[in-house]
């Protein structure tokens, strides 16, 4: 041990820059291992993390024009002029939702999402949208519908807020006959996660609820809507060529709770194995949206470039249209829409009164738009994944080996910039493979860094506090009064000591 | 020996001619119909040589024409990048459509981050003010508060008083506005409640208008036919039980419904508030708008 301590002193005698480094980027990896290891709690490891990807997100944003492989989507949009033209209500119509329900639904769109509780009565007796629900025809497209969610004030899991609709679409008894529950019509979960910072940043795969004293998955509406998109892009699983909602229904039945009393929570496991997958995982990083398209009140359409459908006969469209829901219902209900065919149709309201407005990376946003980007991401990228272990003890070894080197040789105003430029580099590196969906968690080197600063601080201070004793506590007198000079002791006794 | 100098330049040429004939743009979607006055054959939209269907909400693509063949007609386009509605007549002969769909590099998208991360944190800030208007743990004393209107409410018809509440302890001017903006009741309260006179309340839409310290907020009241609204539990209607009983239940059914029911829910409780403790502390939450839990 002794031998030891002399070989250390003897090189930090010889080299005392390189000594530095070396302890600089040995104390770092400690760091990276506390934080990888026992995971501590820290919400600024969080924060980090969350700021680095939503830089990522606005920089793709920004500079993604065109994007091949992508669905299409409409957002018929329940829009301020619509809301006035409906009469200002509390509840949206009934009969309003059930007339443009019935023009999209005539119109061959890959899968219609109503982004409307209808847990509410409107105070009618609801019936065009009873009857319409009820007639459904086995032919037409997908259609989700928003299954909400009762809070148990007892801590239990939450309760199936049921609707009047349940019994339209749900196995019933019509002229003595039983009638199937229909299985292209599906409740659904529009849940995501808010941060503390109240931004939306993760999304819910599924909910898990009580109906009655019966446990339940509640598959989430982008996670539904996604396995249609995908079903579409890449074709059926050579596995499994059930249809995608019911290739998703098998999937989720492991994921049941055993009982109402609580969440199962920890579970993993794969609910779509076709490239790039859809995985339940524990992470942080699974659960990320990566967002495309921010929202633009007025614009006609949103985002990148993406090809139509070629059943709509080719060409290119923005990623999302928007189309005000009072033009669609104001029309013949058994006619077809116009560009329609081939696309995701979500409908859902952007208006001010509605509240459905989030906070995001890409700014605030209806929640209709919310959804139309989780489904985007989960069709293009399945659920983010983080890049292999070596590729990540490669980078945290060399943003440590950066930041050493930056707070041996610069003042740390300066090298905390530098470091800053060096991150943003180090993102746009890495741009395409996080629009692929890799997420580089830069926080924990990027706390190791900030870690590492603030030891280098507490050592100086340590120092100075040694050398001058109690004067420590006085304010250093101006340069002009000798108050350089102690500085320049400090550095030509490190020095002398060498 | 020049006819085979040229054969040669052209063989070299045709897989780059071929290339360019494939490479041809494909019509970019770049808007839709808005709407027409008159019938669809009067006006003729055509992608390339290809005629469409006119059709409200039909797609526009770059590079269309539309032509419009009566003089007393016109059709209304909403295009990509015109902030307003483009119209269109016959006096615009055949018009050729185009829109402006921003196109991104990666240097001017870098440029746009960098100001994006700016105005993103510029609307944050802004936010952040407006948002404290309601959230009652950051009031500060001088501002004018009232969750219980943070969202349109709905009462049931009738003749009854109307009890209004807000959070900041100030002089507030009341006033409710039938669908025409005429006053039906108005008054000054201080403290946190003030009801109105009995009025006769009759299903239709209201406006709800609180004045203090210089703010003004306004609020949407719908009044729903008594018989439209949600149907109380049968044993909260119970005559055996206390009346100031049934009151606080009735009012925390409400409130547990749905959060458009909360001023509803208050005038059930706010009566009693003086003499029932619960009715007190229902009353502070729902001034305060908060619900209970739904009832299992």
């Amino acid at each position: 041990m002794g031998v030891l301590v002399k070989a250390l002193q003897r090189s930090r005698a010889r080299y005392p820059k390189t000594f530095e480094l070396a302890l600089s980027v040995a104390f770092g990896i400690l760091i990276e291992i506390v934080i990888l290891c026992f995971q501590p709690p820290l919400l600024v490891v969080r924060r980090v993390g969350d700021d680095t990807a939503d830089q990522m997100i606005r920089l793709l944003e920004q500079t993604t024009y065109r994007m091949p492989t992508s669905p299409a989507f409409v957002f018929i949009d329940i829009d301020d002029s619509t809301w006035k033209s409906w009469g200002s209500q509390l509840v949206t119509p009934r009969t309003n939702i059930a007339a443009i329900l019935e023009r999209v639904a005539r119109s061959e769109p890959l899968a219609i999402v109503l982004d409307v509780d209808l847990a509410y009565s409107d105070g009618t007796d609801e019936k065009p949208l009873k009857d319409f629900l009820a007639g459904y025809q086995s032919s037409w497209p997908p259609l989700l519908l928003v299954r909400s969610l009762a809070d148990d004030p007892d801590g239990g899991l939450p309760r199936l807020r049921l609707t009047q609709y349940d019994a339209a679409i749900g196995p019933r008894t019509v002229d003595a006959d039983l009638v199937p529950a229909k299985d292209n019509v599906m409740f659904t979960s529009p849940l995501f996660e808010r941060d503390r910072d109240g931004k939306v940043r993760r999304w819910k795969l599924f909910a898990e609820a009580c109906n009655g004293a019966a446990p339940e998955v509640v598959p989430s509406m982008h996670l539904a809507a996604a396995m249609i998109a995908r079903q579409s892009v890449h074709g059926a699983p050579a596995n499994d060529k059930d249809p995608p909602l019911e290739r998703m229904t098998k999937a989720l039945a492991a994921f049941t709770p055993a009982n109402c009393e609580r969440a199962n929570g920890g579970r993993e496991g794969m609910l779509d194995s076709s490239p790039p997958p859809i995985r339940i995982e524990r992470d942080d990083v699974s659960k990320r949206v990566i967002y495309r398209v921010g929202w633009a009140p007025g614009a006609v359409g949103l985002g990148p470039i993406v090809e139509l459908p070629a059943a709509a006969g080719g060409g290119q469209t923005q990623l999302v249209e928007v189309r005000p829901a009072r033009l669609v219902a104001q029309g013949d209900p058994k006619a077809a829409l116009p560009g329609l065919k081939g696309r995701m149709v979500v409908i859902g309201g952007s208006f001010a009164s509605g509240g459905d407005h989030y906070n995001t990376p890409l700014g605030v946003m209806p929640g209709s738009l919310m959804i139309i980007n989780a489904i985007e991401a989960l069709t293009q990228n399945g659920t983010p994944r983080e890049f292999p272990t070596l590729f990540r003890v490669a980078i945290s070894l060399l943003v440590i080996i950066v930041a050493s080197l930056l707070t041996l040789f610069f003042r740390p105003i300066v090298a905390a910039a530098a470091l800053s430029g060096f991150l943003l580099m180090l993102m746009f590196a890495l741009l395409n493979r996080f629009q692929a969906g890799a997420v580089l968690d830069l926080a924990v080197p990027a706390v190791g860094a900030f870690v590492h600063d603030l030891w280098d601080s507490t050592v100086t201070m340590a120092r100075d506090f040694w050398r001058l004793k109690w004067r420590w506590l006085l304010k250093p007198p101006p340069a002009g009064d000798g108050g350089a000079a102690p500085q320049h002791e400090a550095v030509a006794k490190e020095d002398g000591d060498g | 020996m020049k006819r085979w100098v040229l054969v040669l330049i052209g063989g070299a040429l045709w897989p780059s001619m071929l290339l360019a004939a494939e490479d041809k743009p494909k019509p970019v979607e770049i808007g839709y119909i808005e709407s027409f006055d008159h019938s669809p054959d009067v006006y003729v939209l055509k992608t390339g040589e290809k005629p469409r269907d006119v059709a409200v909400l039909g797609p526009v693509f770059n590079g269309d024409t539309i032509e419009v063949n009566d003089p007393a007609a016109t059709l209304t386009l909403r295009l990509a990048g015109q902030p307003g509605p483009v119209v269109l007549s016959k006096a615009n002969e055949k018009a050729t459509i185009t829109g402006q769909i921003p196109q991104k590099s990666f240097l001017s998208g870098v440029l746009g981050w960098t100001a994006s991360v700016v105005q993103l944190l510029d609307r944050e800030q802004r936010e952040q003010v407006s948002a404290s208007i309601r959230d009652f743990g950051s009031l500060t004393g001088g501002e004018l508060s009232a969750p219980l209107f943070a969202r349109p409410q709905v009462v049931l018809a009738g003749r009854r008083k109307l009890t209004i509440g807000w959070v900041s302890p100030l002089a507030v001017d009341i006033r409710v506005l039938d669908a025409d903006g005429q006053p039906i009741a108005s008054g000054s309260g201080s403290g946190t409640l003030w009801a109105a006179p009995e009025v006769d309340w009759k299903p239709g839409d209201y406006t709800i208008e609180l004045t203090a310290a210089g703010d003004t907020l306004s609020q949407s009241l719908h009044v729903l036919a008594a018989d439209k609204g949600p149907a109380l539990p049968a044993e909260l209607a119970d005559p055996a039980e206390p009346e100031s009983l049934r009151a606080v239940a009735a009012g925390a059914w409400y409130a547990s419904q749905d959060p458009s029911f909360l001023l509803e829910a208050l005038q059930h409780v706010a009566p009693e508030a003086d003499s029932s403790r619960p009715a007190k502390l229902l009353t502070a939450a729902f001034i305060a708008g908060k619900r209970p839990p739904q009832p299992r």
